[in-house]
């Protein structure tokens, strides 16, 4: 499979079960919405798919690659967005930022500018391209984390909720760039949000976390917000003022 | 190919983060003269001859210092310098997006202080320098002695950078380090002679000292700076430490990636 693949992944930090038993593919050329209340472990599902957390059971192929037996392999195939907007050099500028992480995805220099420049005017940055990240807003910084993502042209890209500090404006534009992605690159996109419009606007998908497990998958054709608030909600009434962030967590840990 | 583009891009990165710090790179160099002035005074009240008769040198105590000071400034960055590359990473929240990366955790790390250890070995060279110019000191310049300093130099820098790669590993798993650095380096220029010759150790901790490579190191660039004769075995066995211990160094360093990987506390700090 080219796309991502995860069968019965668990994931447990201490006492708590972050993960239990999650299935669910992502093919190429789809946009699937990760939905789910927070500490649902959205952010531990995505970071073992962009290999920063391991699973402890189950596995995950990326474009084939399994995360445990090559890593590297499932990297080079991926954009990741995770973390939030700290995750720059901030004394360095916008444009020095994306060439070193160009140089980490194993681009030459002259690849790293071209390829550097089209994204700088892909996410809206090109003005402000030789300014310190330090002097960005948080909108702008989120972009940028955004253009490192799509550096090497990733097949597949992970973003966790990538337009929580976006305008309307810039929100509006990720959500025509990542379905132009989906459908003139057959990228595969899975992106965790907590913006229930945003989800039915560009999605094909829609997979619903709670406590640790998938409970609800649905197609998004057909879906308006209303719905999926209402299904939403019913979906996710199984988890319990108990269940705590699996980030907090592993922070404690 | 790629490992190179890699290793120039982190020294890139870094000298254009650290020149944005203007002050503190003039402030650095400005240590110089303040470090050198200070040995130099307290040379004043050494017996230079006995001083030079007892450690087979033809230098006097400022030169004994002087030799040791450049290349403990090398150790200290050397043993600090990965960890603290690291812990500024946990912090500012790019560790995450640099293991998320496809390059290797170890070719990050070792390149992650290239820039640093650079800068400490011209940091000493202006400080052999200074020395020379503004104090007297006297360095052998014969092409072969400058040869076997700056072999040694070599072994040194993959010694330190060893010992500072298993450090940064510790960074990796425990976050807050700077204490263990700051440990290891002040028991290494303690025990192998930076400041003084071993031989006024105690007997149990000259026993210590003569089994460290780093006094090995710290020797041979005296003995072939300052005119003594150079000790082949303990430059041999200096290359050989440091090529044993470098691997184990970064083997440590990618399992203690794994291991923060398992435990979801890589992106923490």
């Amino acid at each position: 499979m080219d796309g991502i693949s995860a069968r019965d992944v668990s994931k447990r930090f201490r006492s708590v079960q972050a993960l239990a038993g999650v299935s669910f593919d992502v093919e190429r050329g789809e946009i699937v919405s990760l939905l789910g209340p927070n500490g649902a472990g959205k952010s531990t599902l995505l970071r073992i798919l962009g290999t920063t957390i391991l699973p402890d059971t189950g596995t995950v192929t990326v474009a084939g690659h399994d995360v445990l037996q090559d890593a590297a392999g499932a990297r080079r195939s991926l954009g990741v967005m995770i973390g939030d907007e700290r995750s720059h050099y901030w004394r360095l500028s916008g444009r020095r930022n994306l060439a070193f992480f160009a140089a980490l995805a194993g681009m030459s220099r002259r690849e790293a500018v071209a390829r550097t420049q089209q994204l700088l005017e892909e996410v809206r940055l090109a003005e402000a391209a030789e300014r310190r990240v330090g002097e960005y807003s948080s909108g702008m910084r989120a972009r940028l984390a955004l253009a490192r993502a799509m550096l090497a042209d990733p097949p597949l890209l992970l973003l966790d909720e990538p337009t929580r500090n976006l305008d309307p404006l810039s929100a509006s534009h990720f959500r025509r760039s990542t379905s132009r992605l989906a459908r003139e690159n057959r990228a595969g996109i899975l992106f965790a949000t907590h913006n229930l419009h945003e989800a039915v606007a560009i999605s094909t998908r829609i997979l619903v976390l709670s406590a640790g497990r998938i409970v609800l998958e649905e197609s998004a054709q057909g879906m308006d917000a209303d719905r999926l608030e209402s299904v939403f909600l019913e979906a996710v009434q199984s988890q319990t003022d108990d269940d705590i962030p699996s980030d907090e967590v592993a922070m404690r840990a | 190919m790629s490992s190179l583009r890699v290793v120039a891009a982190f020294i890139r990165r870094d000298f254009r983060i650290h020149t944005s710090y203007r002050l503190s790179f003039v402030l650095q160099m400005s240590t110089i003269f303040f470090f050198l002035a200070l040995y130099y005074f307290l040379a004043q009240i050494v017996d230079q001859e006995e001083f030079a008769a007892s450690q087979d040198i033809s230098g006097s105590y400022f030169d004994f210092a002087a030799v040791g000071l450049a290349l403990l400034s090398i150790l200290q960055v050397g043993l600090s310098s990965f960890s603290q590359k690291m812990r500024e990473e946990q912090t500012t929240g790019t560790f995450e997006a640099l293991m998320a990366s496809p390059t290797s955790p170890s070719l990050v790390v070792l390149a992650s202080a290239l820039y640093d250890l650079l800068r400490s070995t011209v940091f000493a060279f202006v400080l052999l320098g200074t020395a020379v110019v503004l104090f007297g000191l006297q360095l052998d310049t014969d092409p072969a002695s400058l040869s076997v300093a700056a072999a040694a130099l070599v072994g040194c820098l993959a010694l330190f950078a060893s010992l500072g790669v298993a450090v940064a590993a510790c960074t990796v798993i425990f976050k807050q380090t700077a204490a263990l650095a700051g440990m290891v380096v002040s028991g290494l220029a303690l025990l192998s002679g930076v400041y003084f010759p071993t031989d006024v150790l105690p007997a149990a901790l000259q026993k210590v000292a003569e089994i460290l490579p780093f006094t090995w190191g710290l020797d041979v660039v005296r003995a072939a700076l300052l005119g003594g004769d150079v000790d082949h075995a303990q430059l041999a066995g200096l290359f050989g430490s440091a090529a044993v211990l470098l691997p184990i160094a970064v083997l440590g360093f990618t399992a203690a990636v794994r291991r923060a990987r398992q435990t979801g506390t890589l992106a923490q700090y």
